[in-house]
């Protein structure tokens, strides 16, 4: 997995790639709460390149989530393959996560 | 190709794969590949193989996480069968007795604030496979999860 930092104007943007496992979620959860700690508020995940996710990912993105929440910010995911959104689909994600098709999207919902 | 997985792994027929991973989270890119390579000589549709990786990675995620608190390294055995309507994967380990099937139903309605961080990985298994039997047996686990084709 690789994880590359971007920025749009006040958005911290996150692109994720390879695969998001009990492995290598430790290294998201670690970057995502180095962002937070550097005061971004308002935070995009970009799962273009991402090909896998397991529960040890959405772990992270429920944790992720209900800290930035609690920061007074929002995170927003997108660009989800289908079998990344399958998975947010049955574990009942899709209705607690912002969800876009596209950056822009994402970027504009904010 | 098959033999080229560095774990201990024999070929039992063409229609049977059987291999031992060991007590580490570095093994789980290995047991996908190997999954794949199996599921691609018996020409199993995408969908059911991404189903089958990430119910058996949930697996054995677990085993390796909660299974082993002497903290030795252990074999666990990773079997996969093809049927002629269905792919059976069994794991056998011999971590502390755990039946994932008694594990609670996560309430996926709940808001984001209630939302609880465990029980996903099992409810997960139980939504991709069709169907999952647990056993103890000789002191150890074995479960049975069927994914029919």
């Amino acid at each position: 997995m690789e994880i590359k930092e971007t920025r749009k104007d006040a958005i911290a943007i996150m692109e994720v790639s390879g695969r998001l496992d009990a492995g290598t979620s430790p290294v998201l959860e670690q970057k995502f709460l180095s962002v937070l700690d550097r005061g971004d508020k308002d935070i995009v995940i970009d799962f273009s390149d991402l090909q896998y996710i397991s529960s040890a990912g959405l772990r992270i993105l429920l944790m992720a989530a209900k800290r930035t929440s609690a920061n007074g910010g929002r995170l927003a995911l997108c660009a989800m393959k289908d079998n990344i959104r399958n998975v947010f689909e049955i574990s009942g994600f899709t209705a607690i996560f912002q969800i876009h098709v596209t950056q822009e999207e994402a970027i504009g919902g904010f | 190709m098959l033999l080229a997985i560095s774990v201990s792994l024999w070929i039992a027929g063409d229609r049977e794969m059987i291999w031992d991973i060991r007590n580490d989270l570095q093994e789980l890119s290995k047991l996908s590949e190997g999954l794949a390579a199996f599921c691609k000589e018996a020409h199993i549709p995408p969908t059911a193989v991404a189903d089958m990786t990430l119910a058996l990675e949930e697996v054995v995620t677990n085993i390796i996480s909660y299974g082993y608190p002497d903290g030795r390294e252990h074999r666990i055995r990773v079997r996969l069968e093809r049927k002629d309507n269905a792919i059976v994967i069994t794991t056998e380990d011999d971590g502390v007795a755990f039946d994932p099937l008694a594990v609670p139903s996560p309430d996926l309605d709940a808001p984001l604030c209630e939302r609880k961080i465990g029980g996903l990985g099992i409810h997960l298994v139980r939504q991709l496979m069709d169907t999952l039997v647990y056993h103890r047996e000789h002191g150890k686990n074995v479960l049975v999860m069927t994914k029919v084709l």
